[in-house]
């Protein structure tokens, strides 16, 4: 054993070196110039270069992790102050040019007599934690991009219900900033008014029993373990309604507790009214059909009762000759046989009154244009509506001129027309509204002839009027507003087919000052 | 008084019988029944009529053909027709003083004294 070692206490650069050596770790070591008078044989594994290849160098010459200026300049200083330095982090580049991760630390060294003799340091390859760290960040960084730049609106929410993700669709959807809701359990703001649990809350409380209570359109997720799904229109989300689709999936950890809800938007508002409309135009076809059915219905009823009138009016006849001959026939004396024959001629004339009945029900009598008085009709006609004026508590004023006069009208037709022109109007009134029938004779008649006179009748409403865009449709077959109402949209051209079969003239007065509409007819007189 | 000559065009059977016999009682009408409405301007022309009474709706020739060869006829031309039929309404040839474009209808069924008024407001 040499001396020096007993006399320091501690281990010669030989222990040093060896101990160096079986540690794996970089050595260095220099002098109090700064050289370079041991650097382990790691410095080749790390940085593929020779030790001799910097034995005797400055520090400030080689700093083991080339150019980089910004690490360069603060270890220099601490070089030079003499200053010890522990774990710095720097970024280097092997002799190829490949890029490496150090952690050096440093102790300035003195001899017994406490002088400085140099700086002793070692270099730590922290390349692999380093590539490993900046692997998962930038695994963070893709999940974070893949979220921010789906297309689908998506949010994510953590086990404490705080929003981590709020993607940039999901923005624009519901038009609630990233900012205002990250980090906040304030999700639901952008859906709803008052707090309520979105799909993703109900997944992280495990409380899928609720969905049914909270969401009418719901259901367990077709695609997803432990997903839901719920779907429904949203007035207002982002500045239009719209109707959307949840779906709401739990994220695991490697334990398999929840840690997180990702909740997805989808806006289908387009394609739902889309098939809303199919839905409806298919809705309004069997009501053609329906009505289609009806009228042929009808029409057949029609024929039929024309066709069994004609066949017993003609037994009634044969019947009615018979009492009239037996009346004659039978002795004077015998009342029984007199009050038989009034009996069997009593039931004659029923039936043929019944058979008239029948005819008009199947209303195939024609058309009968009598000179009438307009008032009768429009009372008959105010009498079948006056369930629905009365429930809508509608003021009828009659106001007809003393010089009207009585048009030529079918009477039972011309009722109809009344009659659906009075409904139209009590359905577009509100409660109180002002049902208005107006009658005046007119000089200026029909025809061509000047001196030809006509009666007008006009009924006004105070109802809203009817939309510009429909004014064109209002008399087409089965154009209505009321379709969910029952409406059959027939009303309008039925009345103009019937004044049309008086040769009469329907014309619409549309908001005339703070009125509704105002319906006038002229009639011939 | 002379009886007025009735002719009955109706394919009804009982009806025409019923009806003969009902005027007849009463004397002052003559009447024949025609069942056929093919055979309707040859019992005309044969029986020379003051009067027709024609149903409308027959089996074989309807009562509107029947009226165009009576019309067609030199010898039924001027004879009156007056439409017995239950394709009207009785109120429509009330209303109507019996005629309905230019035609005279009477609406079965039919009583005694509206027909005997018919004929004879026919019959000048
Ligand atoms: N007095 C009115 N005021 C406003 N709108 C009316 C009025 N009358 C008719 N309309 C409009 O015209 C449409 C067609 O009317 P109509 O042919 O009677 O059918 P319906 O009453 O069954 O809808 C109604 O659905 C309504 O939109
Ligand atoms: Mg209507």
């Amino acid at each position: 054993m040499d001396n020096s070692e007993k006399k320091t206490g501690c281990f010669n650069a030989c222990d040093f070196r060896r101990l160096a050596e079986i540690s794996g770790i970089l050595v260095w070591v220099t002098d109090s110039d700064g050289r370079y008078i041991y650097v382990s044989r790691e410095v080749s594994d790390i940085l593929g270069i020779e030790p001799r290849e910097i034995m005797g160098r400055s520090v400030k010459d080689f700093l083991f992790f080339g150019p980089e200026e910004k690490y360069a300049v603060s270890i220099a200083a601490k070089l030079s102050a003499r200053e010890a330095f522990s774990r710095l982090e720097i970024e280097g580049r092997r002799k190829d040019g490949s890029q490496v991760f150090l952690e050096i630390s440093a102790l300035p060294v003195s001899d017994d007599r406490g002088c400085f003799c140099g700086f002793s340091g070692i270099v730590k390859d922290i390349t692999g934690y380093k590539q490993a760290e900046n692997g998962l960040r930038s695994n963070q960084e893709f999940i974070k991009s893949i979220i921010q730049n789906s297309a689908v609106a998506t949010f994510v929410i953590t086990a404490e219900h705080k929003v981590i993700y709020w993607n940039r669709a999901c923005e624009e959807l519901t038009g609630i900033k990233a900012s205002e809701v990250l980090d906040t359990n304030m999700h639901w703001k952008a859906f709803y008014k008052s707090q309520r649990p979105c799909v993703a809350d109900i997944i992280i409380d495990g409380r899928a029993a609720d969905m049914a209570r909270l969401y009418p359109v719901q259901s367990r997720s077709e695609f997803v373990e432990g997903g839901l799904h719920s779907e429904g229109w949203y007035i207002n989300l982002g500045g239009k309604d719209r109707y959307i689709i949840f779906d709401a999936a739990p994220i695991f950890d490697a334990d398999g507790s929840v840690v997180a809800a990702i909740e997805t938007l989808q806006d289908i508002t387009e394609s739902k009214k889309a098939q809303e409309e199919l839905a409806e135009a298919y809705r309004q076809l069997k009501v053609y059909q329906a009505q289609l059915i009806q009228a042929a219905k009808m029409d057949t009823v029609g024929t039929l009762a024309s066709g069994i009138a004609h066949e017993v009016k003609n037994p009634l006849a044969v019947i009615l000759q018979g009492i009239e001959y037996l009346s004659r026939n039978i002795p004077f004396d015998n009342e029984e046989n007199r009050m038989v024959l009034g009996f069997i001629s009593e039931a004659v004339g029923r039936a043929d009154r019944i058979i008239k009945g029948l005819l008009d029900f199947s209303s195939l009598t024609e058309m009968r244009i009598e000179s009438q008085p307009l008032e009768a009709v429009i009372d008959s006609a105010l009498l079948l509506v006056k369930n629905a004026l009365d429930r809508k508590k509608v003021r009828v004023v009659k106001n007809l001129a003393p010089d009207m006069p009585p048009a030529m009208i079918d009477r039972n037709k011309f009722e109809q027309v009344l009659v659906n022109l009075f409904m139209n109007a009590v359905d577009v009134m509100s409660e109180h509204g002002e049902l208005i029938i107006r009658g005046y004779g007119s000089a200026a008649g029909l025809g061509e002839d000047a001196d030809s006179r006509a009666a007008v009748l006009e009924i006004e409403d105070n109802g809203p009027g009817i939309p510009e865009e429909n004014l064109e449709k209002i008399f087409d077959p089965f154009f209505t507003t009321k379709r969910r109402r029952g409406g059959s949209g027939l009303g309008l051209s039925i009345v103009r087919n019937i004044i049309d079969m008086h040769g009469g003239r329907i014309s619409l007065n549309n908001r005339v000052g703070s009125r509704g509409v105002i319906v006038q007819m002229v009639l011939a007189v | 008084m002379v009886p007025k000559k009735v002719l009955l065009i109706d394919d009804e059977a009982a009806f025409t019988q019923l009806v003969k016999l009902n005027l007849e009682k009463t004397g002052k009408y003559e009447v024949r029944v025609e069942n056929q409405g093919a055979m309707g301007l040859s019992s005309a022309i044969q029986f020379k009529p003051d009067m027709i009474l024609l149903d409308i709706v027959m089996p074989d020739t309807d009562g509107s053909d029947v009226a165009m060869q009576l019309s067609e006829n030199s010898m039924t031309r001027d004879i009156p027709i007056v439409f017995l039929t239950a394709i009207v309404e009785k109120e429509e040839v009330d209303d109507n003083n019996n005629v309905i474009g230019g035609r005279k209808f009477l609406a079965k069924p039919v009583n005694l004294a509206e027909l005997m008024r018919c004929i004879d407001s026919s019959v000048k």
